[in-house]
């Protein structure tokens, strides 16, 4: 199964297997792991689901025109290796992944 | 500092709430009472992916069940409040219980307005507010023969969308235009050529004398002047009306909703009401009004759990409003908000793909952006009235 490690804006680490399909972003709420709000649902509207992608083994799609708009507007800043949770599928897109989650979402 | 927090209502705007309150460091009870069976949910997929099937009942969880017993929220849901006491400060559950509480949260949200229409009860007519809703409106809208919309709003119009995919449909709307209430005629026409591009009928300034049926089930909609519209299935969606009942039976001052002052308290210092509920003096619209969003919902729940865990939340309530809607493929979003009467200038818009910015005026100023496929000038939008609304 591909797995998903989340790294806290404190610096504590959890790798969560994530069924094919699911997004980094569903898979952080369905799993309690704090620091996702995604309050949009996945549609790409709200940016509260930033994550900043450190490493991994997959090929992400490409930054839509959409999401490129939202990561200009996260409540912390974007940086390089912003992307949305939403965005990035488990299976579809990657093996494994980790992701560091800023401080804020909202 | 109270010891107990009770929620009444467990949608996006009580998880929410009872949610933030944990995070912010809340040590007390929290219980968050949900009158539906189901785990609490979101409802905006309902009348999108989750009726289209794309999504699936997982899918619409607000969190996963075990998240609740892990932060400690007394979540219970079946269950409805039959009274609040307010003296007393407890309020008695549907099976007998009572609970008292320091603090209050109404977050008791909206239901459908319904229809006084002769033939509205019969099968095959449908409102969409709930999973079951949804369940039982993707099986009517698979069978054969068309469908009828009654009221052309975002969410009407988001599953007409859809059920063009299936089979004939027609929306029926009283008013000179669909989204009239909530849209410049710029961005409303724009949504109703698009939808009419899909094939949906739309006939606005109507009459209904009735909806006919056969065996107690829907067979038509009949229109003022006699005309019979053939349908095998009739979606209602009118508009909602505030559950404020339980707040008015306890005293509270309700008026189209639970009345709030501008930090979101009722007429009892111990007693908020949030989200759908909630008529309050928005910042942005400058009346007091209430607002069904996702956005409203959980901006107000962090508010007010800011509050109560004596956080910096400033001494208004001043989020700035945002909404959206999928109508079709195309992505309707709406910063800030506009009435009626303000003006409207449009920006841009090209219709091949669908793009639009309309700028909402009030006094000269910008109080709202309606956009259509255009992200990046909602977004910038929302930055712009979050600067207004911090002045």
């Amino acid at each position: 199964m591909p797995t998903i490690t989340y790294i806290h804006s404190g610096g504590s680490e959890e790798s969560i297997e994530a069924e094919a399909g699911t997004s980094v972003m569903r898979t952080a709420i369905l799993n309690g792991v704090d620091g996702i709000v995604g309050e949009c649902g996945g549609q790409a509207m709200c940016a509260t689901c930033h994550v900043f992608v450190r490493s991994v083994d997959g090929e992400l799609p490409e930054i839509s025109d959409d999401e490129d708009e939202m990561l200009d507007c996260t409540a912390d800043e974007r940086q390089g290796e912003s992307r949305l949770g939403c965005q990035l599928r488990a299976g579809d897109h990657f093996e494994s992944i980790t992701v560091v989650l800023p401080e804020r979402q909202v | 500092m109270p010891d107990s927090i009770v929620i009444i209502g467990a949608g996006q705007a009580g998880v929410t709430a009872a949610v933030t309150l944990r995070e912010r460091g809340w040590e007390g009870e929290i219980h968050l009472i949900g009158e539906e069976s189901a785990a609490p949910y979101q409802r905006p997929p309902l009348s999108k992916g989750y009726l289209s099937g794309a999504e699936s009942s997982d899918d619409l969880l607000l969190r996963a069940g075990h998240l609740f017993e892990r932060d400690q929220i007394q979540l219970r849901t079946g269950v409805s409040v039959r009274r609040v006491d307010r003296e007393a400060r407890t309020v008695e559950l549907s099976g007998g219980e009572v609970l008292a509480y320091d603090a209050l949260i109404f977050a008791t949200g909206s239901a459908p307005r319904a229809l006084t229409l002769p033939g509205a009860e019969l099968d095959g007519v449908h409102v969409i507010r709930t999973v079951q809703d949804a369940d039982s409106l993707r099986q009517s809208l698979h069978r054969a023969g068309g469908s009828v919309f009654i009221g052309g709003g975002f969410l009407g119009l988001e599953v007409a969308a859809q059920a063009a995919k299936l089979g004939s449909v027609t929306v029926l709307e009283l008013a000179p235009q669909i989204l009239g209430r909530v849209l410049s005629r710029e961005s409303a026409s724009a949504i109703s050529a698009y939808l009419e591009s899909l094939g949906i009928n739309i006939r606005c300034g109507v009459q209904l004398r009735e909806i006919e049926g056969d065996v107690g089930s829907v067979s038509a909609v009949v229109l003022g002047d006699g005309e019979r519209i053939p349908a095998s299935s009739v979606v209602v969606s009118i508009g909602a009306v505030p559950r404020d009942e339980l707040a008015s039976e306890c005293g509270l001052e309700v008026n189209g909703g639970i009345v709030v002052d501008s930090g979101l308290r009722t007429s009892d210092e111990m007693i908020f009401a949030i989200g759908d509920c909630a008529k309050y003096p928005s910042l942005f619209a400058g009346i007091d009004m209430r607002v069904e969003s996702v956005q409203n919902a959980t901006d107000q729940a962090r508010y007010v759990a800011s509050v109560l865990t004596g956080g910096d939340h400033g001494p208004r309530y001043s989020a700035v409003p945002w909404f959206w809607s999928h109508q079709g493929e195309r992505k309707l979003q709406i910063a800030g908000i506009a009435l009626p009467d303000d003006e409207a200038r449009l920006v841009e818009h090209d219709t091949e793909s669908g793009k639009l910015v309309v700028e909402r005026l009030r006094g000269g100023d910008v109080v709202a952006v309606e956009t259509i496929n255009a992200a990046g000038a909602h977004m910038k939008a929302r930055r712009l009235l979050a600067e207004m609304g911090a002045r």
